[in-house]
C-alpha cells in the first residue's frame, strides 16, 4: 500500500512529460550527439520559445537569446524586427508559460533541485534577487551587445560569452564529449574555465535554491516577465471563488506576489493547494487544466470538451516529434550535405598517391579561389612560400578580432608568405565591405556554394580556423579557435624553416 | 502521514551529507578546471602551440571526481528509496495574512490606514532607491569612452571593468529592496496586530470580474505587431541571418574559445 503511494508520487506529472517533451524536441537532431556534429538544417531559421542553446548537437531551431544579441549586433546594418517579433509573439501567447512548460534549462534546474538537500526557502532577498536578471538583460544582452555591434562591428554576445550555462554545458560540454571534436580542446582556455566554473555554480545554486537560474539570472525570462498580465495562456484565479487565503503564493516556490504576475511561471503547481479549486490554466477563456470540481465545472460539458482537447493535442504532439526525429536525422536535405562533404574529404584524402589530406603532416589537396581583387589565390601556385589560410567570417566575433594579427603577420614578411582569409560560404554581410572599412589589406576569398575550401582544408561549423602549410606545402598547422601573435610568428618561422 | 522524530533526524542527516558532497563536488570540479588552466597557461608561455587544455587531462580530471559523483548518486538512489522528500516549506508572506485579517473590516482605524499610507511610501522609496542605484550603471552603459577597445585582450579588460563598476550597485540596489520589504513586512505585522480589535463585517460580497478589454486589445495589437515585425524580418533578411549564425557555431558563445 505504502509502496504504490510512493510509486504514485514519484510518477511524471503532465507538465514534466511536457517539459521532456519540449526538451526531445527542440534537440531531434540526435545523430548529432552520435557525430558531434549541429544540425545545419534550414529549421533553425525558426526559434524555439525556451533557451536552448543552438550550438547543441542536437538543436533544431534557434535560440531566442542568442539571435536576440546577434541581431542586437547587427542592428546598425539589419534592423532586428524578426526577433522582435517573434519574442513579443511568444510572449503574447505563452508568456512566461514558456518557462514552467517548454524551457529544457527549467527542466534541469527542477530536476537538480529534487536532490535532496536542505533547502533555501524564498523570501525577501530572493524577492528583491529576482530583479537581478532585468539588470542582466540590461547590460549583458542588450548593452555590451549594441555598442560592440555598432561602434565596433563586432559581435560581442555578451550573455552568451560571459555567464549562460546552456551554452557550456548543452552546447561545448555535448561537443568535447565527442570523440570526433578532441581538437577542440586546443581552443579552451580562460574563457572556458571561467565559463565551467559558473556552469557549476549555478547547477550548485539550484540544488538548493528552486529554479536559481531562473529566478535570478535568465534575461529570456525577464524578457517572457512583460508579458505576464497579458500572454494569452497562463493561470487564471476565479475571484468569485477564491477566498484569499494566500495559499497559492505561500506554497508556490517561485517569488511571487500573486497568482499570474511577473514572477508566475503559469506551472500551475497552485491548483493543487488551492482549497477553493479557484485556479485553472486558460487560453483565453477556453480552459487547458482545471482541479475537479473546480471552477472549470461549472460550465456544463466543459470537461468532456477538455479532455477531447487534450487527447488530441497529445495525438498531435506525439505525431509531431516522431515526425521531427524522423525527418531531422534521415530525411533532411543538409544532412544529406554533411554526408558528400565527409565522403568528398575522405577521397579527397584517399585518392592520391602521395598522402594528402587536411591533417598535420599531411599535403593540402590543391584547390583555387578568387581573391576580392579578382585575382586567383591556388596552392600549388603558392609553393616555395609558407602559406596561412585563415577561415573566417564576419558575424564570428573572435575572427573578426584575431584578423588584425594576420593582417601584421602578413604586412612584416609580404615577400615571404602567402596568406588567404577565407569568408565562409553563408553572406550576412558584403565581406569585401566589410574588410575595407576594417581598414585590413589581405588577400580575401569567399568560399564557393559548394564548400571547395572548407572541404579541402577540413573545415567545420566552427570558426576561425587557420591551418598552416610549410614551404613544401605540408599541413604544420590545422586547428580551430584564436590564435596569439606569439604563435603566428613562431608557425611562420616553423613554416619557412622547412 | 507524520514521520517519526527519528525519521525527521535521518532526512535531516541525509540531507545535510548530499549537501556536502555537491558543494564538495562542485569546488573539487572548480579547484580541478583552475589547476588545469593556471599550469596550461604556464606551459604555454613558454611554448605558444601548446594545449592549455587536453582531452586526457579533462578525462583525468572528470575521473578524479568520479568517486564524489558516485557517491553522491548513491545517497540521492538511497534517499528515494527511504522516503526522503523536498519539503518546501511555506512562504508565510505577511501580506497575505494581513488581507485575510483585514478582508472583513468594517472601518479600519486611524492608525491602520497609517500604517497602510507608510507601507505604500516605504514601497515607493524601496522602488525610487533601487532607481536611484540603477542610474550610475546607466551612466556608465551609455559611455562611450567605456567601450573603446575591442581586440581580445582589450575586450576582456573591458568587460572586467565594467563588472567591478556594476557590482557594488547592483548589490546595493537589490539591498535596498530588500531593506524596503523587510520594512514594509514589519509595518504589515504591526497593521495586523491592530486590526485584531476591529469590528468586522458578516461577510464580503463578491461580483463577477470580467476581463479588462483594455487586455485584449493589448493582446490583439501586440500579435498583430508581432505578425508585422516578423513579416518585415523576413523581407529585410533578419530571418535568413538568424539562420546564417544557427548554423555555425560560435565558439566564444558557448565558452570554447
Amino acid at each position: 500500500m505504502k509502496n504504490k503511494e510512493t510509486l504514485k508520487t514519484m510518477r511524471p506529472s503532465k507538465r514534466r512529460l511536457i517539459q521532456v517533451y519540449a526538451a526531445v524536441l527542440y534537440n531531434a537532431h540526435i545523430r548529432g550527439f552520435i557525430e558531434g556534429r549541429i544540425y545545419t538544417g534550414k529549421a533553425k531559421i525558426a526559434c524555439v520559445p525556451g533557451l536552448n542553446c543552438y550550438s547543441c548537437p542536437g538543436a533544431v531551431g534557434s535560440c531566442p537569446l542568442g539571435a536576440l544579441q546577434n541581431a542586437l549586433a547587427y542592428s546598425g546594418k539589419t534592423a532586428p524586427f524578426y526577433v522582435f517579433g517573434i519574442l513579443i509573439l511568444y510572449g503574447i501567447i505563452l508568456g512566461r508559460t514558456i518557462c514552467g512548460f517548454f524551457c529544457p534549462l527549467g527542466l534541469i534546474q527542477e530536476l537538480l533541485h529534487k536532490i535532496p538537500t536542505p533547502k533555501i526557502p524564498k523570501n525577501r532577498i530572493t524577492r528583491a534577487l529576482s530583479y537581478l536578471k532585468y539588470i542582466i538583460l540590461a547590460v549583458f544582452v542588450c548593452g555590451i551587445t549594441l555598442w560592440y555591434g555598432l561602434a565596433h562591428d563586432t559581435a560581442v554576445p555578451g550573455f552568451c560569452k560571459y555567464i549562460c550555462p546552456a551554452g557550456t554545458s548543452e552546447g561545448a560540454a555535448a561537443l568535447l564529449a565527442n570523440p570526433a571534436n578532441a581538437e577542440d580542446f586546443g581552443m579552451l582556455g580562460i574563457l572556458f574555465t571561467r565559463k565551467f566554473i559558473i556552469m557549476l555554480l549555478t547547477a550548485l545554486f539550484c540544488i538548493f535554491c528552486y529554479r536559481a537560474f531562473c529566478r535570478f539570472i535568465c534575461p529570456l525570462g525577464a524578457i517572457y516577465s512583460l508579458f505576464g498580465k497579458f500572454s494569452i495562456i497562463g493561470v487564471k484565479v476565479d475571484k468569485n471563488r477564491c477566498s484569499g487565503c494566500g495559499a497559492c503564493v505561500r506554497n508556490c516556490g517561485m517569488d511571487v506576489r500573486k497568482v499570474g504576475d511577473r514572477e508566475c511561471i503559469n506551472c500551475g503547481k497552485c491548483m493543487e493547494v488551492c482549497a477553493q479549486k479557484a485556479i485553472s490554466i486558460k487560453a483565453g477563456s477556453f480552459t487547458l487544466k482545471a482541479p475537479e470540481g473546480g471552477c472549470a465545472d461549472d460550465i456544463p460539458g466543459a470537461e468532456k470538451k477538455r479532455k477531447l482537447f487534450e487527447k488530441v493535442t497529445w495525438c498531435i504532439a506525439f505525431a509531431s516529434l516522431a515526425f521531427a526525429l524522423v525527418w531531422f536525422n534521415f530525411l533532411d536535405p543538409s544532412l544529406q550535405r554533411n554526408e558528400e562533404q565527409s565522403v568528398q574529404q575522405a577521397q579527397t584524402a584517399e585518392s592520391a598517391e602521395i598522402p594528402t589530406g587536411y591533417e598535420v603532416g599531411s599535403k593540402l589537396s590543391d584547390f583555387e579561389t578568387e581573391l576580392f581583387d579578382g585575382s586567383t589565390f591556388s596552392i600549388s601556385a603558392s609553393k616555395g612560400k609558407p602559406v596561412f589560410i585563415n577561415l573566417w567570417a564576419t558575424y564570428c566575433g573572435p575572427c573578426v578580432r584575431e584578423l588584425p594579427l594576420f593582417e601584421e603577420l602578413y604586412r612584416e614578411h609580404k615577400d615571404d608568405i602567402t596568406m588567404v582569409a577565407v569568408h565562409n560560404s553563408e553572406l550576412d554581410d558584403d565581406p569585401e565591405a566589410f574588410a575595407k572599412k576594417k581598414g585590413l589589406d589581405l588577400p580575401f576569398a569567399v568560399d564557393t556554394e559548394d564548400k571547395t575550401v572548407w572541404n579541402a582544408v577540413g573545415g567545420t561549423e566552427s570558426m576561425p580556423q587557420t591551418i598552416v602549410l610549410d614551404r613544401n606545402g605540408i599541413v604544420i598547422y590545422n586547428k580551430r579557435g584564436s590564435v596569439k601573435k606569439e604563435l603566428l610568428e613562431l608557425l611562420y618561422q616553423e613554416a619557412s624553416a622547412h | 502521514m507524520e514521520k517519526s522524530k527519528a525519521g525527521n533526524i535521518r532526512d535531516t542527516v541525509i540531507k545535510i551529507i548530499q549537501a556536502v558532497l555537491c558543494t564538495a563536488y562542485v569546488m573539487f570540479m572548480s579547484v580541478q578546471v583552475i589547476g588545469i588552466y593556471s599550469s596550461g597557461s604556464a606551459a604555454q608561455a613558454d611554448d605558444p602551440k601548446a594545449q592549455i587544455y587536453t582531452q586526457d587531462i579533462a578525462a583525468d580530471a572528470v575521473i578524479k571526481g568520479l568517486p564524489l559523483l558516485i557517491l553522491s548518486a548513491a545517497v540521492t538512489i538511497t534517499a528515494a528509496v527511504l522516503g526522503v522528500r523536498n519539503r518546501n516549506k511555506p512562504f508565510n508572506d505577511p501580506v497575505i495574512k494581513r488581507d485575510i485579517v483585514t478582508s472583513g473590516i468594517k472601518t479600519p482605524t486611524a492608525e491602520m490606514l497609517a500604517e497602510r499610507s507608510k507601507q505604500k511610501r516605504l514601497h515607493t522609496a524601496g522602488r525610487i532607491c533601487f532607481a536611484a542605484a540603477m542610474v550610475p550603471i546607466i551612466l556608465y552603459m551609455t559611455n562611450a569612452s567605456h567601450f573603446d577597445r575591442s581586440d581580445t585582450q582589450g575586450l576582456e579588460s573591458v568587460i572586467g571593468d565594467m563588472v567591478m563598476f556594476i557590482l557594488p550597485w547592483t548589490i546595493i540596489g537589490v539591498g535596498e529592496l530588500a531593506v524596503s520589504y523587510t520594512l514594509i513586512d514589519k509595518s504589515v505585522k504591526k497593521e495586523i496586530e491592530l486590526a485584531a480589535d476591529c469590528e468586522r463585517n458578516a461577510g464580503t460580497s463578491k461580483t463577477e470580474v470580467k476581463r479588462p478589454k483594455a487586455v485584449i486589445i493589448v493582446r490583439c495589437a501586440a500579435l498583430a505587431v508581432s505578425a508585422l515585425l516578423i513579416i518585415s524580418g523576413i523581407s529585410n533578411g533578419g530571418a535568413n541571418a538568424v539562420l546564417s549564425k544557427a548554423i555555425t557555431i560560435c565558439t566564444e558563445c558557448i565558452g570554447l574559445g
